[in-house]
């Protein structure tokens, strides 16, 4: 199972470096989610598979047999919240760009860094 | 019992205050007034800081008081108290500034409650001793420059903050995927728990892979040599304010998370040392080369802000005690220098109501105190005796010296006269060329005279004590370094209920 998964993982994050590298700003933005996924995945794996049990802990043991891991869980449901939030932000950057740039495109964005022609005194 | 939690308190304070700031929306001159005050509150605590580490070496807590590997650990050390000291400091002066600084429709896009979060994030992220929680702060950070640098909404603005946004999530991912890796490998994410982990393992593939995958990381944060090109494409766009706190602290982020990983977890890989050396060279050279053939103001001093960085981590690669002091304390008079400079870059666009170096010009007849404003900051990064980029030079040529490594003394002199050939530049152009112009009366109150010029003072002055006087931030920096290359003390107080 581990095995597949670590298959799969090397797969996902070689589709979001081939998007991350695309230069329309919407396949980034895809890439950019499709790795944050792509990374919770891989701490779910390395959170080590196979128990099953919710980490219930009756009241007086010393030691849990059979849980599963909990740390994993909260990491990947801290980083899916704040993907959320960046994700959103970025997709309205984006729109808010694409309306006042007229492009999608990063190799036409030329406002910060204009070309060195377009430098010359009139 | 508020001892035990003193850690925590710079991230209490700043994110407070950005609560107030969202509640009062719509009152600009509540937030302006919580801001300030915050940073203002800031600095007390972290001088108190200050005080409480150089009695108790480091501060420790354990947060809900779960213990050490378990919980999460704010850990504040010497280093990290510096780290606090100077966000506090440079928060202030920025808040203070940015009153005149900003228009309505900076603040109206929520530039206060923003900068209130990247300041809860820099102090997180300066305070904390794990690893997860490290990634979530710089999320924080990040989150909170975003908004920085986009609010105000001019096209350059989103053209800059596009090529920010991308490079800075994709740098904070990979992050996320060393931390994950780290996790999986060690089974903990506590900094000392991991560090004492990695001690005792045999080095092997993995382990070289993922600190590759941390340096990486945050080499992006700190603009290293072939990963710096967002900084100089961004830093140029947002209001002043904005850009003087990102050269100020944001960079410098990277640059402490750097030192901390390198000297507390992955001290002795041979490989990520032989690679910082060669980057920061490079950075060095290739930063100052960038700076030469630029024509605004604020995209030079983005391009020098670069290069300097080369010379914290050719203290960090060089290692012996003397170094790392040196490193540290160009970290510390570099940060007040790139302050001060941006924020003069800022006044002397609104006196000259123009960017480009070549419309600007008999600043030096016009407004003498401008000039000197610009001058002594500008000295200093520049090393020029007896500033105090020089006596951070002095020691780290002599660190370098001892450890014979002739080409990095070679380099850094050789940026150090470029630098100063560049301030050169800008010298002849905008402040001694003098075209006989009348420049448009600047418009500016009383008010807003003092609000932009208090703060510039104040960091000046800073910078005059370090120089006249480096003897006492010098035995700081010793004290900082000598903590920093005994790993072992930290680790036994962090994890003294378990062994």
């Amino acid at each position: 199972m581990e095995t597949l998964l670590c298959w799969g993982l090397g797969l996902l994050f070689g589709i979001s470096v081939y998007l991350l590298l695309n230069r329309n700003l919407v396949r980034v933005l895809f890439g950019i989610t499709l790795i944050s996924t792509t990374i919770n995945l891989l701490i779910f794996t390395l959170g080590r598979l196979g128990e099953k049990n919710p980490a219930f802990v009756p009241e007086h043991a010393t030691k849990a047999i059979g849980v599963a891991n909990a740390l994993p869980q909260a990491l990947i449901l801290t980083a899916i919240v704040i993907g959320f939030g960046v994700f959103t932000f970025s997709l309205i950057l984006i729109t808010k760009a694409w309306q006042e740039l007229g492009t999608m495109n990063v190799d036409n964005m030329l406002k910060a860094e204009p070309r060195p022609q377009e430098n010359k005194p009139q | 019992m508020i001892t035990n939690y003193l850690p925590a308190l710079p991230i209490i304070i700043m994110l407070l205050a950005s609560i107030v700031a969202f509640i009062c929306w719509h009152f600009y001159r509540i937030q302006k007034l919580a801001t300030v005050l915050a940073c203002a509150i800031l600095l007390c605590v972290s001088l108190l800081l200050l005080y409480e580490v150089s009695r108790h070496q480091i501060l420790i807590a354990y947060i809900s008081d779960w213990q050490a590997p378990f919980g999460i650990t704010l850990v504040v050390d010497k280093f990290s108290a510096m780290m606090l000291l100077l966000t506090a400091i440079v928060g202030l002066c920025v808040a203070i500034y940015s009153c005149a600084d900003l228009n309505h429709q900076h603040i109206a896009s929520g530039f206060y409650p923003s900068f209130c979060i990247l300041l809860v994030g820099l102090c997180g992220a300066f305070a904390t001793g794990d690893f997860f929680n490290l990634y979530v702060w710089f999320e924080v950070t990040v989150i909170g420059s975003f908004v920085l640098m986009s609010c105000g909404g001019r096209k350059i603005q989103l053209d800059g903050t596009v090529r920010y946004v991308v490079i800075n999530l994709l740098a904070t991912l990979i992050l996320l995927t060393a931390i994950a890796l780290i996790y999986g490998v060690t089974g903990t994410l506590n900094m000392a728990d991991v560090a004492r982990d990695i001690a005792n393992m045999p080095s092997n593939g993995l382990i070289t892979a993922i600190s590759l995958l941390l340096v990486l990381a945050l080499a992006v944060k700190a603009a290293l040599f072939p990963l710096f090109f967002w900084l100089p494409a961004s830093y140029h766009t947002p209001s002043f304010s904005a850009s003087a706190i990102f050269a100020g602290l944001l960079s410098k982020l990277g640059v402490y998370a750097l030192i901390r990983v390198c000297t507390l977890v992955f001290a002795y890989n041979t490989l990520i040392h032989n690679m910082l050396w060669v980057l920061g060279l490079l950075t060095l050279i290739i930063g100052i080369l960038g700076a030469i053939n630029q024509s605004n103001l604020r995209r030079i001093l983005s391009f020098t802000l670069i290069s300097h960085i080369g010379y914290m981590i050719v203290g960090l690669v060089i290692g012996t005690p003397l170094a790392i002091a040196a490193a540290v304390f160009y970290l510390f008079q570099h940060v007040l220098v790139k302050v001060s400079l941006f924020m003069t870059a800022g006044i002397i666009e609104r006196y000259a109501a123009h960017h480009r170096l070549r419309k600007i010009s008999a600043l030096y007849r016009l407004h003498p105190w401008l000039a000197i404003l610009f001058l002594i900051p500008a000295l200093a990064l520049a090393g020029f005796p007896p500033s105090s980029g020089f006596w951070a030079k002095v020691m780290l040529i002599m660190a370098a010296a001892r450890q014979n490594a002739s080409i990095t003394i070679i380099v850094m002199l050789f940026v150090s006269l470029l630098t100063l050939y560049i301030i050169k530049k800008i010298w002849l152009q905008i402040f001694l060329r003098d075209q006989q112009k009348q420049l448009p009366k600047p418009a500016l109150s009383q008010q807003d005279k003092l609000l932009l010029f208090i703060p510039t003072i104040i960091l000046l002055v800073l910078i005059v004590i370090i120089s006249l006087d480096p003897v006492l931030l010098f035995n700081f920096t010793r004290m900082i370094s000598e903590q920093l290359l005994h790993p072992q003390q930290y680790i036994n107080l962090v994890l003294r209920g378990i062994s």
